[in-house]
């Protein structure tokens, strides 16, 4: 067996930077004596366990064909499973002044078919293996999905070999999945109230003051999908769509010199250079409190939303800012869903995030959706947990809670083979090195109050955010006014200002 | 391996589970699973996938069984490459047992187990699990109500002793109730009253079920039976339903079989046996009668249109028949509804087919959303022209083998995780008597024949026992 220079530096790499991931998983700890005194009732406390290490995640094995296109390779024994992604690392932030182009274009690839396929060809053939083809576009990457069992490797390679090289974009496919872009967006406009309140909250996180930042966008507008031409479509591909800036990250029941052969014999042909970067302004976040209402005549619900930003992803604060957005909001043992849900009874669903661009601050989100009776008590609840974020460190409890949480549930989060893909493919997209997650699980367990104190701090800082509601402006509007200014948004006209209430 | 319709998230199902595990409950009112079903099994210890391809030969899942004296059936699942190991309790009741006039009150009652039992305080079982590093949720359906935690190997006590104390003491107060009524119908307003076609799927389901009123019962209940609801209901229907003869307990992924029995043994045990409600299923099928109705919907953009016809039980020769026609018409980029009616006449946004999958009587829907031009009566007609290629002709060979490869792989990765696994098996082994039967799925649906689809879709999917939801948007109110 042969292996090209670059593959022995890579492994020399990989093998520096960690052991090698175990065959199995580690052992169950032995479990506590099961011999209590005779009338104890085994029922009365709680199981105890120590803190143990946690599997590390698996080593990542880099290979870099000749084309330019790196792979990244997880293999993992035990289950017939093949999980592949290919990344293209240009995502909605390279759109330009064509809000919606990247999305567009990774839709049609599947939409126009590729290669000797049509686009129903390819549906047929793509579940003909079993699989399901998946193209998704965010602020950084799209990313064509395919998970195969694995005797289906190869025909599935060659799938996404033809989308990637050698898409067809015909004419009638694209006006027709244009009209149904138009109509989606029209759909969503109407019937969903967080993609309204994501529209505004994003364009207000990254206002700049003369230019549209890369993140500002959310989705495009009806207006603005209509205007996309095909020839565009057909540029961004060609520009962004090259193996220089393509990543193929293969996971699960295979090895590391056959996918390297079988992506060789699938992507020989590829070629291409690395795009010009879009520049990354640095957005500062709102100038003080800005309350905005997407008017949403007659909704009986309104979808809150509170957003700030951050620091950037590679901050030395980030493990801090993670463990206190885990115990703000990060779950069901998270501030919010133990007192706006648990205790208030004010919503269903409601929970916090941090967002993780490549480039920049991170947004942070706060969310709740409630009825419009009790808009303005949900947003006064989620102002306060905000406001105590900054001004209150968290208890010890609460930071090993979150802590242990954040570091721990890996286990589940990369349990499959598809989940250990996605993490590959985030590391990349974020440009982590592969030890990336390991450190973090350690760092977030190291966590002094004080740290994550000063971390949120910095990060929810009530002179800069933005709260944004979707919802019946006629009720809600005016209760909002407590918390400062209210402009009502009109989402019929570009979200522009129709009313403005001045606090009260 | 399916698409979820909007229509409302399904029960967590095979590749869907984990991303729902933050969602405090789950209810069934879309799409179900096709990807298994029943079978009665010898007595194998370890199952294989019956796939006749190389790498599917490697794939098998050992699975143990006991019973308990006290009746707690325990299904044991032991992969030891899994870095995890989760715990599903699956109780043999669901909305199909709410009596008139309580709707809503198994799913109220879920939300219930989560408030606090003898040993383990309000707030106390959410925080455990997150801080052991682990998920957890409880989701009810018509046929069952169950509960769940996913932790990193070597906590499987934590989960059973949580557990354990739920079944045998929960802590239910008035306090806790009137919170938990307030929680689950800000879920009704926020996943029901305020989504688009919702109010209208619940509808179709009334229709279609009309002579069978346990299923007729929407599972999320009806807002003015969640306000009557007494706190004292909740005493009574945990001593009828929440007893460990009612209940099959799964462990799946890394654990020691052996330890987790003994511990199984110690924690559920003294748990006493109590007498509980059972329900019959109808071994014929309730009667079917065609109807039309009008919904008008304030969410709603564009109107849509619900089929919905009474099929044969979940695990029966033409249900098997009838999963692959709804494959065949609506799951997936290939299916032949989305190719006519979304891709080349672009008449519709989404179109979709399933089937139920309950235990007894089910439905076959088809669910489409016009698109912004279409009008009903073309898209009706489109629908009608693929219900009449289907009862009259055999799918061709190419396409019953793309959707048994579909099932095939959908079954392969609805299995991968230790949730899935402690999941499904719990609720296989309740409803359909033993868990091992899973290895035998795959084979029920080769097993069907392109004249069994044609003949299961002619005999039930006919214009006579049709129901049909016509779904409008309401005209914004004028201020």
């Amino acid at each position: 067996m042969k292996h090209s220079p670059a593959f022995l530096l890579a492994l020399a790499a990989a093998c520096a930077a960690k052991a090698p991931a175990p065959a199995r998983a580690p052992a169950p700890a032995p479990a506590p004596s099961a011999a209590p005194a005779a009338t104890a009732d085994p029922l009365a406390e709680a199981p105890s366990s120590p803190v143990r290490p946690t599997g590390p995640f698996p080593s990542i094995v880099h290979r870099h064909l000749a084309d330019g296109l790196d792979l990244a390779v997880v293999p993992r024994a035990g289950f017939p499973i093949v999980e592949l992604r290919l990344i293209v690392l240009s995502g909605q932030a390279t759109d330009g002044n064509l809000p919606g182009l990247a999305a567009l274009t990774g839709k049609l690839l599947k939409d126009g078919g590729a290669g000797p396929w049509s686009s129903r060809e390819l549906a047929e053939k793509t579940e003909a293996l079993g699989a399901h083809l998946s193209i998704g576009t965010d602020r950084d990457a799209t990313r064509i999905g395919l998970g195969v069992t694995s005797d289906k490797l190869d025909p599935a390679l060659e799938i996404l070999a033809a989308l990637a090289e050698k898409p067809r974009f015909p004419a009638a496919e694209f006006s027709k999945l244009r009209q149904r872009e138009i109509d989606r967006v029209k759909d969503r406009a109407r019937t969903s109230p967080s993609w309204l309140a994501s529209m505004v909250l994003y364009r207000e996180l990254y206002e700049l003051p003369v230019s549209i930042h890369p993140y500002a966008r959310y989705d495009a507008l009806p207006e603005e999908m209509a205007e996309l031409k095909l020839e565009q479509v057909k540029r961004w591909y060609k520009d962004n769509f090259t193996p220089e800036n393509a990543v193929l990250v293969v996971t699960g029941d295979v090895d590391a010199d056959g996918i390297e052969k079988a992506a060789t014999r699938a992507f020989g042909n590829w070629r291409g250079a690395r795009p010009a970067r879009p520049s990354f302004s640095d957005a500062r976040g709102p100038n003080g409190r800005k309350i905005l209402v997407v008017d949403r005549p007659g909704s009986t619900q309104s979808q809150v939303l509170v957003g700030a930003l951050g620091p950037e992803r590679r901050s030395d604060e980030y493990p801090a800012l993670m463990t206190a957005n885990q115990i703000l909001g990060g779950g069901v043992a998270g501030r919010l869903f133990l007192d706006v849900r648990e205790k208030r009874s004010l919503a269903y669903n409601t929970s916090s995030w941090v967002e993780e661009p490549a480039h920049g601050p991170m947004p942070l989100v706060l969310s709740a959706g409630t009825q419009t009776a009790k808009t303005a008590d949900t947003v006064a609840a989620l102002l306060e947990h905000f406001d105590r974020m900054s001004t209150t460190a968290p208890t010890g409890e609460e930071l090993e809670r979150g802590g242990r949480f954040l570091s721990d549930s890996f286990a589940f989060k990369m349990e499959t083979a598809g989940a250990v893909a996605d993490l590959t493919g985030r590391l990349i997209v974020l440009g982590l090195p592969d030890e990336a997650y390991d450190e973090y699980r350690h760092a977030v367990r190291e966590l002094e109050p004080e740290a994550v104190a000063r971390a949120a701090s910095h990060a929810y800082r009530h002179d800069s955010l933005v709260v944004v509601v979707a919802g019946d402006a006629a009720t809600i509007a005016s209760t909002l006014t407590r918390f400062g200014t209210v402009s009502v948004l009109d989402p019929e006209h570009s979200f522009a200002i129709a009313k403005t209430l001045p606090a009260h | 391996m399916r698409n979820s319709s909007r229509f409302g998230t399904p029960v967590p199902r095979l590749r869907t589970a984990v991303a729902l595990l933050l969602a405090a409950a789950v209810i069934q009112v879309g799409p179900g699973s096709q990807e298994i079903a029943f079978a009665r099994a010898p007595e194998p210890v370890t199952v294989h996938s019956s796939d006749p391809s190389a790498a599917l030969e490697r794939f098998a899942v050992t699975i143990q069984r006991r019973t308990l004296a006290n009746g707690l059936r325990v299904v044991l699942v032991p992969e030891p490459s899994s870095p995890t190991v989760a715990v599903a309790v699956t109780y043999g009741v669901g909305s199909r047992q709410e009596t008139p006039g309580k709707s809503g009150f198994a799913h109220l009652f879920e939300h219930m187990m989560f408030e606090g039992s003898e040993h383990v305080k309000k707030g106390q079982h959410f925080q455990l699990i997150s801080e052991r590093g682990g998920s957890l949720n409880g989701t009810t359906n018509s046929d069952r109500t169950n509960y769940y935690e996913v932790l990193p190997a070597g906590e499987l006590e934590l989960a059973l002793w949580l557990e354990a104390d739920r079944m045998r003491a929960l802590d239910v107060s008035p306090e806790n109730f009137e919170n938990q009524r307030s929680v689950v119908k800000e879920e009704y307003r926020m996943r029901y009253q305020n989504v688009p076609y919702m109010l209208g799927a619940l509808r179709l389901g009334e229709l279609v079920f009309a002579n069978f009123a346990p299923y007729a019962n929407p599972t999320i209940g009806k807002m003015e039976d969640l306000d009557r609801a007494e706190v004292g209901w909740a005493r009574d229907f945990y001593a009828h339903h929440y007893a460990p003869n009612n209940a099959v307990l799964t462990i799946a992924g890394n654990f020691d079989a052996d330890h987790a029995l003994d511990l199984v043994e110690r924690y559920f045990g003294k748990i006493p046996q109590r007498s509980v409600e059972t329900q019959a299923l109808p071994t014929t099928l309730p009667e079917a009668k065609s109807a039309r109705e009008k919904v008008e919907d304030a969410n709603a953009k564009t109107p849509a249109v619900f089929y919905s016809w009474l099929i044969p039980p979940s695990h029966t020769p033409e249900h098997y028949a009838l999963e692959l026609v709804a494959m065949l018409l609506g799951d997936g980029d290939s299916a032949r509804l989305y190719q006519e009616l979304v891709r080349n006449r672009a008449v519709a946004l989404e179109a979709h087919a399933f089937t139920r999958d309950f235990a007894g009587p089910d439905a076959f829907t088809i669910q489409a959303v016009l698109a912004d031009r279409a009008d009903l009566a073309t898209v009706e007609h489109a629908l009608d022209v693929e219900l009449e290629k289907v009862r009259k002709n055999p799918p061709n060979d190419a396409e019953l083998k793309r959707l048994k490869t579909r099932l095939r792989a959908g079954f392969v990765f609805g299995l991968e995780s230790s949730l899935n696994r402690a999941m499904e098996l719990g609720e296989y082994e309740l409803l359909w008597g033993d868990a091992r039967g899973i290895a035998h799925e795959l084979a029920h649906y080769d097993a069907v024949t392109p004249k069994d689809m044609q003949a299961a879709a002619a005999r039930y999917l006919d214009d006579a026992h049709r129901v049909v939801v016509e779904i409008t948007p309401k005209p914004k109110a004028t201020p």
